[in-house]
């Protein structure tokens, strides 16, 4: 039984058609990756998976449960999700981001507990947070600041963590730092990623999306083939092997007909 | 700050820094608590008359104990009991409750430029109490109050802007937004017409009260209806305090944490708007304290709610009590009204801070 998968499902925005009949199974602790062109719909399946949009058709499950039939606060328990969130005001502090994964688990006035606490202090160390505890989320590094919002989704005890774009605007290091530590997890990911070969580097499976459907799934070298990645993003690519990790890795040229 | 806390550097670390700021969040409580206190006892020693500190709590003491014996001096005791104890703790239960109303709303809004007039329920209460004035001839004088009259402006506006702001079942907070918004431009504009078309001086000055807001007349009975819908918005600001800390984040986020963001929102703005709808009847429209004192309680504490809005409460009680005190005493025996002062005093003050802030971000970052 699949931990998470969604069974034809169709997700509309403003009336047009997003997504259509996009049936994705993600194992227990597989690290499932979604790739495809600007506008083919990664970010808006991504949100198709966390009750932030309502499909029109097909259904989400986890486990045997329908997304939409269970509470919010029950979905909550069970997905953590790390979006785009590079700015977002107020001054709050790491600490105070990383606390926000207890929502889930608290009614109105219920205080903090000492567990609480120690929760949020050990992801934030987890994450190598320790020293930026106090420190303005809007003040960070983009690397620092993904590394929150995952001490974040520590924080909110969820099996199933969705990552949308977690690589934008990172240098290299902290590119591969990130996806390094979401694996260490050993959560049920699913991540929307622009870079196919941190894609094809980093994941378990891949989902190839082009204008709303599945082209193609499977491992890195099944999903992403030469041929296909050239087709789909209309580019010229070639596949190897690389010479130290041994992981299918891709090169890129113009395609001809467009040069 | 940050700069007089040590680094952490592991988990425990981390704990015991927390445990540091929480200390220092509550000795910030009792400062402040202190503060509130002091400015009441001014507020109710200086007038007209000035009396002592010590026989302003003496015959506080003796109303509220109920103590049988007769004051030593009645004229005083009418002054501080009857006319100065009301204004103070009608100033400090309406700075408190703008202050709170404002934090809230500028995170449910994601905007730090709003404030608890955001959806125009101060221009109804204005123009439902100018309307009362200005056609008080024709509806007979005195049936009824410009107060009756500016509490169903601001109810009927806050039912016009949810109506308009309605489509398809869904309230959106930007429509909330932009229909209030407009809708205050009209009314004030129907407000400053129905000014300029009386000749009556009177009329005049009755209507500059609901344009600027003020405390004079303060009386015992304004007291429990007001304290009563402000311990309602304490409340719910209080219990949605973490979620209010999800919306300020952004409402991707809160909805992956199990909020329904909008319902969460609407909810939210119906609750304190009633809370100000009774506010702005009683007080006219005191601007300033729920746009900038929010501000101010998280410069002086960060961002999460559970810390900014008992700072902002108690913040938001002793500036109005203390502007409160200026109004009354800069033309003495004539007061000018609080609201035309709370933003000539804070603003230079609000200024200094942001750029002392920026400045110790500055060298902090270095």
């Amino acid at each position: 039984m699949a931990m998470m998968r969604s069974d034809h499902l169709s997700i509309d925005l403003s009336e047009t058609r997003i997504i259509s009949d996009v049936s994705v199974a993600v194992e227990a602790g597989e690290f499932v990756g979604l790739v495809g062109p600007n506008g083919s719909g990664k970010t808006t399946l991504l949100r198709g998976l966390y009750r932030a949009l309502k499909p029109v058709g097909g259904a989400v499950l986890l486990g045997q449960d329908n997304l939409w039939n269970l509470s919010p606060i029950e979905a909550a328990r069970r997905i953590a999700v790390v979006a785009q969130e590079n700015q977002i005001g107020f001054d709050f502090t790491a600490s105070e981001v990383a606390a926000l994964g207890r929502l889930p688990y608290k009614k109105g006035f219920e205080r903090d507990t000492a567990e609480d606490r120690q929760l949020v202090a050990q992801s934030l160390n987890d994450m190598g947070l320790a020293s930026l505890a106090y420190r303005p989320f809007d003040a960070m590094s983009g690397g620092e600041r993904q590394r929150t919002l995952l001490a974040r989704a520590l924080v909110q005890q969820a099996p199933i963590l969705l990552l949308d774009e977690p690589t934008n605007h990172l240098d290299i290091h902290y590119q591969l730092d990130v996806l390094h530590r979401v694996r260490a997890l050993k959560l049920t990911t699913v991540a929307a990623l622009h870079d196919l070969n941190l894609a094809a580097a980093w994941c378990d499976c891949i989902y190839v999306l082009q204008a709303g459907r599945i082209i193609a799934s499977g491992p890195p070298h099944e999903a992403l083939t030469a041929e296909r990645i050239s087709q789909v993003f209309r580019i010229q690519a070639t596949a190897f092997t690389h010479p130290v990790t041994g992981k299918h890795q891709l090169l890129f040229d113009r395609a001809e007909e467009t040069k | 700050m940050s700069s007089d806390a040590i680094i952490p550097s592991t988990t425990a670390e981390v704990l015991a820094a927390g445990t540091h700021q929480r200390r220092r969040y509550v000795l910030s409580l009792v400062g402040l608590f202190a503060l509130l206190i002091l400015a009441a006892t001014v507020g109710m020693s200086i007038g007209a008359v000035s009396v002592p500190f010590g026989q302003v709590w003496s015959i506080i003491w003796r109303h509220i104990s109920q103590a049988s014996t007769a004051p030593t001096d009645a004229g005083i005791d009418i002054i501080i009991w009857q006319i100065r104890a009301p204004r103070v703790v009608l100033g400090a239960l309406i700075g408190a409750g703008l202050a709170i109303i404002g934090v809230a709303v500028q995170a449910m809004v994601r905007n730090p430029l709003a404030d608890p007039y955001v959806l125009g329920v101060e221009s109804g209460a204005a123009a439902g109490a100018v309307a009362v004035i200005f056609f008080g001839g024709a509806l007979g004088k005195g049936i009824i109050s410009p107060a009756i009259g500016a509490f169903v402006g601001a109810i009927l506006t806050l039912i016009l802007v949810f109506t308009l702001a309605r489509q398809g079942g869904r309230v959106s907070s930007l429509r909330l937004l932009l229909v209030g918004v407009a809708l205050s431009f009209a009314l004030s504009g129907i407000t400053t017409f129905m000014q300029y078309a009386t000749h009556d001086p009177a009329a005049q000055q009755a209507i500059l009260f609901w344009l600027i807001g003020g405390l004079g007349g303060a009386q015992w009975a304004q007291i429990p209806l007001l304290a009563g819908v402000l311990a309602i918005a304490a409340v719910a600001c209080w219990y949605y305090a973490r979620p209010l800390n999800a919306l300020a984040v952004g409402d991707e986020a809160a909805m992956s944490f199990g909020l329904k963001p909008d319902q969460l929102r609407t909810r939210l703005f119906v609750i304190l708007s009633l809370v100000i709808a009774v506010a702005v009847s009683i007080v006219g429209p005191i601007g300033f304290i729920g746009l900038v004192v929010p501000h101010v309680a998280r410069l002086l504490v960060g961002a999460e709610h559970r810390r900014v809005l008992p700072v902002a409460l108690l913040l938001g009680g002793i500036y109005l009590v203390a502007v409160d005190v200026v109004s009354r005493w800069i033309f003495a025996p004539s007061e000018i009204p609080v609201g035309v002062l709370t933003a000539i005093l804070g603003t230079p003050f609000f200024i200094w801070l942001i750029r002392r802030r920026e400045a110790m971000a500055i060298r902090d970052a270095r």
